[in-house]
């Protein structure tokens, strides 16, 4: 065995006490511990160096690609903070913290590789919880640690973790089925048809229901409303219904709380059915496979997990259907946009645009109809898109109104009795999401 | 603004270390450090600042006047003063709201109005950084720091200002105007750094998103399972955070040429409740022992008076985490067991096997946690019941909705990091080169382990050449190690403010 005196001792730190503390006397570093020391160093200081030198390339114009700099988590975040540094850059905004709150987000707007820092995060704890899982083979699991979205395998889907089946839930809903039994006694003359979708919270399939205490559902919350407007004879109340997660994720996005083209399709046929529409072979079934792409849905985001599926749409003819806005002329209804807009590469924009809400108080005028025909109105919140045009096709003027959207984007009607009254309408939509329909009353007290 | 952000992270520790390096001299260093330090202070309390400047300036005045004062009794009341306006500040903006909601609780009526004050970061450190100065320059354990501006630097330095490690004074006298600042320093600061960081934000964060959902809860929701997990992950939340955040201070001390003694060892590995107070929150315990326990007299007194002593520094200790009963509880209840251990209960656990003492020690300061972490007697108490199973296996949850089991496979990585594996592995591979594998390895002992080892392979001189390789590339590839930590914590911080919309781009 070769042994020899060996490189010179490196000194590893300038306290004596405190190499002395662990190691031998006489003790030296291992070879090579000051290039490692170097390199170590540099690398670890570019790392912390890495906001700045992305701010100084786009000061400098340097075009560097989306994956690299903090572009690519903008729609995971969905949105930008906006900054500006120089405004608070005074006694002031120091003062109220404006100007260390501006800093901090150019600090973030700038970090290298932010999105894959996102998903690689929350892909890591993904492993570590899918490792204790194995344990104990429940069907779903969060998708990070203190995630509210959950991860189910068997369906390759994502799901939120069931909100609790509380007092005040029973009672928003009750609150708002009074609210349509009121506004359905003043006007007897009126259908009203209510259709609860499986929204954002309440997935009308869910293994974690079976797992849960006391879990928000679907089918809970249906019970309730169906029971509150029992008795009102131009009330109808309607739910789809399930029997399987293969039967669920066939009409509703795996990664989304809102229905393919399938599930608005299979929503209006229940309308059809228990309304007596004229059925129209307008509508169709058929499923149009969108090539080259993949959807992303909100729960992708929110769970930071990059699940996605195929897309495809319904082969419906609205070429009769005439679009008014609130501002500007009529216009055809170019329900081809979901497929130009599909195409132009970029997964939010593709949701963005599926989900393209004509603007709040929109008519669709069915030219195909008699300028006598009836009239509908639809209070909704983000299900209306897909199923307003289908009912547009059986009225002469179908009247939309995103009033049940909880998120605060659009102004509400002052009250629903307002907007009932406003035209004579022979039915009246409420189509939303359990959740929107607990939350109105609280949301907006006066609006019944 | 705290270390694990990425403020911190990717601009104020960049922009400071650049700096450092470019001024010349220890003079425009120390001011550099003092005006930074203020700067890290004002980022989060811009208003409080002052009340850190004049602590600094009030505690200079106090060391020159006490150096220009050699009469006792003058001293002595000099002394006393400081003592009045540090403890004053720290008990005023800590503990108003608290005295004055017992004043009103007794009275029945608002007779001291809580003026709810936000309380200044740091304060309960930067106090007691200051009281030592004052008392060391008292006693003459170190010479009064005549520029208010290097004694600025030493109560204002940021990287122990929020969470300690406390500091005294005569541990970095010399250091302020003498200090050795190396590429290897910075880089074993780095290293020290990085392994805080990861302490902090991959283990602590992640235990205390299981125990703060479960702190949410009442026993009777979670019953035995969630009250024994939220327990155990506050456990290692505890630790994991405040040893990190304890290893990055001393770590970017190091990177400033500054030598920091450590505040744990390895407290989890202890066989005693004596043992694990020597092993945590090192920088208090010997500050308390230095400076209120041994000037009460320490043990050289009649039993009935060492066991007044014992309460008093073990309420203190409680009420110095928090202005709350909890706290004053968790202090008394270790001071009970420490007295206890010290009058017969270290005889009884020394007959016993090592691993019956570990388990006892565990279950003492799992304990310990409820009492410090649950708000509110009441509930103290329901967990206490629930962890006996008061409430049944889940209260009235699933055992699926607790979430505990998600984290049964960190369970390991926990304990692994709880415990000085490493140091034993790095211990055992020196052993190896020196051909001395029969060598007694104790990698964390309680005495003689003051210091932070410097994260490195120490080798004999002489070493064989091959095995010197082989440790050389062990010790790289720790480095890779370190990277990857680096990495991953940086990703962890980036995401922790992540807050997605639903609905965007409307």
């Amino acid at each position: 065995m070769i042994r020899a005196n060996v490189h010179e001792a490196h000194i590893v730190s300038s306290a004596p006490a405190e190499s002395g503390a662990t190691a031998a006397p006489g003790a030296s570093a291992a070879p090579g511990m000051r290039m490692r020391n170097i390199v170590i160093t540099v690398v670890l200081c570019l790392f912390m160096a890495g906001p700045a030198l992305l701010y100084g390339a786009s000061i400098a114009g340097v075009q560097l690609p989306t994956w690299f700099t903090a572009e690519d988590a903008r729609w995971l975040s969905g949105a930008v903070k906006n900054v500006d540094v120089a405004g608070n850059l005074n006694v002031e905004g120091f003062a109220s913290k404006d100007l260390q709150h501006a800093i901090e987000d150019t600090v973030g707007n700038h970090v290298p590789v932010k999105a894959h820092a996102l998903l690689g995060n929350a892909s890591l704890q993904r492993t570590g919880i899918a490792a204790s899982n194995a344990l104990f083979s429940w069907p779903c699991y969060p998708t990070h640690f203190g995630s509210t979205t959950l991860y189910l395998p068997a369906s390759d889907a994502l799901s939120p973790l069931p909100d609790a089946a509380s007092e005040e839930a029973s009672v928003g809903l009750r609150s708002f089925a009074a609210g349509i039994v009121d506004a359905a006694q003043r006007h007897q003359d009126v259908r009203f048809c209510v259709l609860m979708v499986p929204g954002h919270r309440t997935p009308a399939v869910s293994p974690a229901y079976d797992l849960s205490s006391n879990p928000l559902t679907a089918s809970w919350c249906f019970s309730i409303l169906e029971e509150a407007l029992a008795g009102q004879d131009n009330v109808l109340a309607l739910t789809q219904e399930y029997s399987s997660e293969d039967a669920y994720y066939d009409e509703y996005f795996r990664t989304d709380h809102h229905w393919k083209a399938s599930g608005a399709l299979s929503a209006y046929r229940l309308v059809e059915d228990a309304l007596g529409l004229k059925a129209t072979s307008a509508i169709g079934g058929e499923r149009i496979p969108i090539e080259n792409y993949r959807f992303f849905g909100s729960r992708t985001r929110t769970g930071l997990m990059m699940v996605s599926e195929d897309v495809f749409d319904t082969n419906s003819d609205f070429s009769q259907l005439q679009v008014k806005e609130p501002e500007g002329d009529p216009y055809p209804y170019n329900h081809d946009r979901f497929l130009d807009d599909a195409g132009n590469g970029r997964q939010y924009r593709f949701h963005d645009s599926y989900y393209d809400f004509l603007p709040n108080k929109t008519v669709f005028v069915n030219e195909g109809a008699p300028e006598d025909g009836p009239k509908a109105l639809v209070v909704t919140d983000s299900f209306g898109g897909d199923i307003e045009p289908m009912l547009a096709l059986s009225y002469r003027e179908t009247h939309v109104a995103f009033d049940l959207a909880s998120n605060g984007y659009w102004e509400k009607a002052a009250s629903f009795e307002q907007l009932v009254g406003e035209r004579e309408y022979r039915d009246v939509f409420i189509v939303a999401s359990p959740t929107d329909m607990i939350s109105l009353v609280d949301d907006a007290p006066g609006y019944f | 603004m705290v270390f694990s952000s990425t403020i911190f992270l990717f601009a104020f520790l960049p922009l400071v270390l650049a700096l450092y390096f470019l001024v010349p001299g220890h003079a425009a260093k120390n001011v550099l450090l003092l005006a930074v330090s203020l700067l890290f202070y004002a980022w989060g309390e811009p208003v409080y600042v002052v009340l850190m400047v004049f602590s600094i300036a009030a505690n200079w005045l106090f060391g020159m006047v006490l150096a220009r004062t050699s009469q006792h009794a003058r001293r002595r009341g000099v002394l006393v003063a400081a003592l009045v306006v540090d403890l004053a500040v720290l008990g005023f903006f800590k503990y108003q709201g608290f005295v004055a909601d017992n004043i009103n609780a007794i009275a029945g009526s608002v007779v001291v109005p809580n003026l709810e004050l936000p309380l200044p970061i740091g304060i309960s450190f930067f106090t007691l950084q200051a009281i030592s100065y004052v008392i060391d320059v008292y006693r003459g354990t170190c010479k009064h720091q005549t520029n208010v501006l290097y004694l600025g630097m030493y109560i204002a330095m940021f990287p122990q200002l929020v969470a300690g490690p406390i500091v005294r004074y005569s541990q970095i006298e010399d250091q302020v105007r003498n200090r050795v600042v190396t590429i290897d320093g910075v880089a074993q600061g780095l290293r020290l750094f990085t392994i805080g960081l990861g302490k902090k934000v991959l283990l602590a964060n992640v235990a205390g998103t299981l125990a703060d959902s479960m702190l949410a809860h009442s026993a009777p929701e979670i019953g035995f399972l969630g009250c024994a997990s939220g327990a155990l992950a506050y456990t290692f939340q505890i630790y994991f955070d405040f040893s990190g955040y304890s290893d990055m201070a001393i770590g970017l001390g190091r990177m400033f040429g500054f030598t920091y003694a450590r505040n744990f060892n390895y407290p989890y590995i202890s066989s005693s409740v004596t043992e694990f107070w020597r092993r945590w929150h090192m920088s208090l315990s010997s500050f308390f022992r230095d400076y209120i326990y041994i000037p009460l007299g320490g043990n050289r007194v009649s039993q009935g008076r060492w066991m007044f002593n014992i309460m008093v520094v073990w309420g203190l200790t409680g009420v110095w985490h928090g202005a709350a009963w909890n706290f004053v509880l968790w202090g008394l209840y270790y001071g009970i067991i420490l007295m206890c251990e010290k009058l017969f209960l270290l005889k009884v656990l020394e007959r016993l096997p090592r691993a019956v003492r570990h388990i006892y020690t565990i279950v003492v300061f799992v304990l310990g946690w409820v009492l410090f972490s649950v708000v509110g007697l009441e509930n103290v108490g329901q967990w206490l019941a629930g962890l006996f199973g008061a409430y049944g296996f889940t209260g009235t949850s699933s055992a699926w909705e607790l979430m505990s089991w998600s984290y049964a496979s960190l369970l390991p990585v926990f304990i692994v990091a709880a415990t000085p594996v490493v140091p034993w592995l790095r211990m055992k591979i020196e052993a190896w080169v020196a051909f001395d594998t029969a060598r007694g390895l104790d990698p964390a002992p309680q005495k003689g382990n003051e210091f932070v080892p410097p994260c490195a392979i120490c080798l004999p001189e002489g070493a064989d050449i091959r095995r010197s390789r082989i440790a050389g590339v062990v010790g790289a590839l720790a480095d890779v190690a370190l990277v990857v930590v680096f990495v991953l914590s940086a990703a962890s911080v980036v995401s922790s403010s992540y807050n997605p919309f639903i609905y965007f781009q409307f």
